[in-house]
């Protein structure tokens, strides 16, 4: 049928109409061109208002099927819209029948000017998102766009349709009345609003990478969670910075926004005024928010991986805090931690790493090091191992697509007076066959044991496995994350790096500062050090 | 005396023309000329019998070989001139008796029990010149339709809707004309220029563009006949994640490209190209110490070939081999020295 609803409702008595079998589903706007015939039919009848009638009339070839259209599929929908109505309208009887004509137009003109709705609630919510965010209050009022709706449905419906000028009072009355259409019609609109957003992000089923990294275009991940909108009101300059610096690219890698985060962060506390009403914990938990929703745009981006690990982190131990101390007390505390999770993570971490790594290359007959653009750890054990053995060559791949960090990595070494090759990807193939171990960085180690490295490191992995040398992967503890990912080809929102998994069995083992673990240990680690999403 | 001078003057110009060529064209250009250089030996040189004409094509060719020893496409040129003029001997001496299949080794056994060597036998010289100047049109001939015959072939390799990755689309002709012949739905080109008729991406992609692939086609630069093939440098990367991913990979070659040589390891012979393509001269002093590796080719083992394709044949690299009995004869290749 082509009205699901209410096939079965009785038909009024004065139609001549006998019941055929509608089909299945016609077009909508040939149902209420058809539709609108039969009003018009049903007008001539009952002249009550003495109407034009309706501007959309079908062609004539359309009114004679039209006549055959069983009544039945009309009436249950105008019931519906009768049955929303309150008792007022109907009371009357040409109100009804004017009622159905209206209402077949009435949708037609309702859809067109919903989404001119939907537009200008977006910006009033928006409007109304900045004004409340600045007095503090992040709720979207749910009733002022309603209030508005009605209003423009009247100013826009006017030059449209050259309709009775009773039908924006019925609107108004239609839309005003009753609560729950309002909602409906809000849930409706903010459904719709953030269907069209989605619309608008080109999700692709058949993602063809490009030259660029237009990452502008990249699928982002909307975020449903609660979030405050960042105005400069109540965002610490210091993050600001720091977006600025990744913008810009003065930060390299996550280890450098690591810890340029970590200063961040307690910059953050050190200034930090707690509100006068809240506890401590809740306050600045409260007020870390818009802190963090400034770097990731609201939560379009998500962080970098072992920038999330941080965060979270950082938030338990503000939940944890006992609010009965002195704020000075507790800001020292967090600050603290803050340095002690630095200098464990970074200091520490990184000559445990190096001192792992030099062990194995003891054992090692030739020291040939293959390793890729630069990572900073990397480095640092190459420059130390130089120390120790005169023999070491170094074998530097280098993308020159994507900054040629490599370089500056080139750079260092040759200083250190250490030989080295440099090549470009398709050099690898040759490469491979000189070195005898393959040394990557990585920015976050998952839970399946998956490395997230700098786009091209897997190219490494698979030569080095097609040629049987060992391929080590330095993993700071705190890279290690509790999710599981296929690949990783989101933008993230402060490293605009282009980086992907290399698959746990190219990667012979991960160099932690705990010991040196196979990849398949990742779940371990993140129990060892309770990493895990569960504690 | 004059057709010593006339050969001469002959290898200066060859020599010229490798000295005037500052980029390397296209292989099937070269072979072009190198039949060229030895069809103009064959017209101008002295000889009277095949065995001297052979001496004096294989000393020529020897010669401009250990000149430009990382172009295979010179020895296998004189190669394919000396299976010639053994052809043409043979024709005429068992009197136009061209039936015999050339390509069985077995009857290249029974032949010589019975059919004096090429050097005893007295033959026509003016024949054998026009005969094996024959032979060489056909060759040339040959090399000039490989790339669409080999484009023929698409059809039965690939399908519209496949989705095709190869490398540097628009440096190697084959490939060119294969794609130009064959519409393919989607073609990913890894490392090229942008003007490419096709989605360039960067080699970094390559593990995650394969994914989305479900054929590789690329262009040899040489078939050994172990199966191994010489492609261009990067290519191995394309070669290893199509295996992790089970894509098929199919090479195109003329038969110019067929090599009957082993190569166990490519650094022996592996051409480094210019260092300040990598390294840019401005750099040279910071980095006075630091070597860069520039390497032209790759060696792809033949276990990560699926197929072979060259204008005449489809064959596996397991296969590759008849190739070459096919084009080469046996007795000049037992010889080489490499």
């Amino acid at each position: 049928m082509g009205k699901k609803k209410g096939h079965n409702k009785p038909q009024p008595a004065n139609s001549p109409i006998a019941p055929q079998a509608v089909p299945e589903t016609p077009e909508p706007l040939d149902r209420f061109q058809k539709l609108n015939a039969i009003a018009e039919q049903l007008k001539s009848f009952s002249p009550k208002k003495g109407q034009a009638t309706p501007p959309s009339t079908p062609e004539g070839s359309n009114s004679a099927p039209a006549a055959a259209l069983p009544l039945a599929t009309s009436t249950p929908k105008a019931q519906e819209k009768a049955d929303k109505r309150p008792a007022k309208a109907k009371g009357k009887p040409e109100d009804l029948n004017d009622g159905d004509g209206k209402s077949r137009a009435d949708i037609e003109n309702e859809r067109k000017a919903k989404k001119l709705e939907k537009q200008m609630k977006k910006e009033a919510a928006t409007a109304k998102k900045k004004a409340d965010a600045a007095a503090g209050n992040a709720e979207k009022p749910p009733k002022a766009p309603a209030k508005e709706a009605p209003a423009n449905k009247g100013q826009k419906d006017a030059p449209k349709t050259p309709q009775q000028p009773s039908k924006p009072a019925l609107k108004k009355h239609f839309a005003s009345s009753d609560s729950s259409d309002s909602f409906n019609m809000t849930a409706n609109g903010s459904k719709n609003v953030s269907f069209k957003e989605k619309s608008n992000l080109k999700v692709r089923f058949d993602i063809q990478p490009s030259n660029q990294y237009d990452l502008t275009e990249r699928p982002a991940i909307r975020v449903s969670s609660y979030f405050v909108h960042a105005t400069p009101h109540n965002v610490h300059p210091a993050f600001r910075r720091l977006a600025a610096k990744c913008e810009f690219k003065k930060l390299n890698g996550v280890n450098e926004l690591l810890l340029a985060f970590h200063k961040t962060l307690i910059e953050f506390v050190e200034d930090y005024n707690p509100r006068p009403d809240l506890p401590f914990s809740e306050s600045i938990s409260l007020d870390l928010q818009p802190q963090l929703c400034c770097l990731s745009d609201n939560g379009v981006h998500p962080f970098p991986q072992a920038v999330g690990n941080l965060i979270r982190l950082f938030k338990k131990q503000i939940h944890e805090l006992d609010n009965t101390k002195e704020i000075c007390d507790l800001k020292t505390y967090l600050k603290e931690w803050i340095e002690n999770s630095a200098y464990y993570n970074f200091d520490l971490a990184e000559k445990a790493i190096v001192e792992f790594t030099i062990s194995k290359l003891k054992s090692m007959a030739h020291r040939r090091i293959l390793t890729y653009s630069r990572c900073p750890i990397v480095e640092k054990i190459i420059l130390t191992a130089a120390e120790q053995f005169n023999d070491l060559h170094v074998y530097i791949v280098d993308d020159p697509n994507n900054g040629s960090r490599g370089k500056t990595m080139l750079e260092s070494l040759s200083e250190a007076s250490i030989p080295c090759t440099y090549g470009h990807i398709n050099s690898i193939g040759y490469l491979v066959h000189q070195a005898s171990v393959v040394l990557l960085g990585c920015s976050a180690i998952l839970n399946t044991g998956r490395v997230v490295a700098l786009r091209g490191s897997s190219l490494l992995a698979l030569s080095a496995q097609a040629v049987n040398i060992p391929v080590l992967v330095a993993a700071k503890t705190c890279t290690f994350v509790d999710k599981v990912r296929l690949d990783e080809h989101l933008s993230t929102a402060l490293l605009r790096e282009p980086i992907e998994t290399i698959p746990e069995d190219l990667v012979t083992a991960l160099v932690t500062d705990l010991r040196i673990v196979p990849p398949s240990s990742a779940p371990a680690v993140l129990k060892a050090k309770q990493l895990g999403y569960d504690n | 005396m004059a057709d010593q001078v006339a050969v001469s003057r002959l290898r200066d110009r060859v020599n010229l023309y490798f000295h005037k060529t500052a980029v390397r064209e296209s292989s099937s250009k070269l072979a072009l000329r190198m039949l060229s250089f030895f069809e103009d030996l064959v017209r101008y040189a002295h000889y009277e019998t095949a065995e001297q004409l052979i001496a004096i094509l294989r000393a020529e060719g020897e010669l401009l070989y250990a000149a430009h020893s990382n172009e295979f496409i010179i020895r296998n040129m004189l190669l394919v001139v000396l299976r010639g003029v053994r052809d043409e001997c043979l024709t005429q001496t068992s009197g136009s008796d061209d039936t015999l299949p050339q390509a069985d080794s077995l009857n290249h056994f029974q032949r010589l029990w019975f059919l004096p060597a090429p050097n005893q036998v007295q033959i026509n010289s003016a024949q054998l010149r026009s005969g094996v100047l024959d032979f060489i049109k056909e060759m040339k001939e040959e090399i000039n339709v490989s790339a669409e015959m080999i484009s023929n072939q698409a059809g039965h390799q690939l399908v519209k809707t496949d989705t095709v990755m190869t490398y540097k689309l628009s440096q190697s002709g084959t490939l060119k004309k294969f794609f130009s012949l064959f519409r393919a739905k989607t073609i990913y080109s890894v490392d090229d220029d942008p003007s490419a008729p096709a989605n360039v991406i960067s080699s970094v992609e390559i593990l995650s563009t394969m994914k989305l692939t479900t054929r590789v086609v690329l262009s040899a630069a040489a078939i050994l006949p172990d199966g191994s093939v010489v492609a261009p440098a990067g290519t191995l990367n394309v070669c290893l994640a199509a295996k992790r991913h089970s894509v098929p990979v199919v090479f195109c070659a003329g038969y110019y490209k067929l090599t009957p040589m082993f190569i166990p390891h490519l650094d022996e012979f592996n051409v480094q190209g210019r260092p300040t393509d990598v390294l840019p001269a401005s750099e040279a002093l910071k980095f006075s110490n630091v070597s860069v590796a520039n390497p032209l080719f790759d060696l792809i083992p033949a276990h990560l070939i699926t197929l072979v394709l060259t204008q005449s044949s489809a064959k596996t690299p397991l296969h590759v081999y008849r190739l070459i009995s096919d084009y080469y004869h046996l007795e000049d290749f037992r010889q080489l020295d490499r």
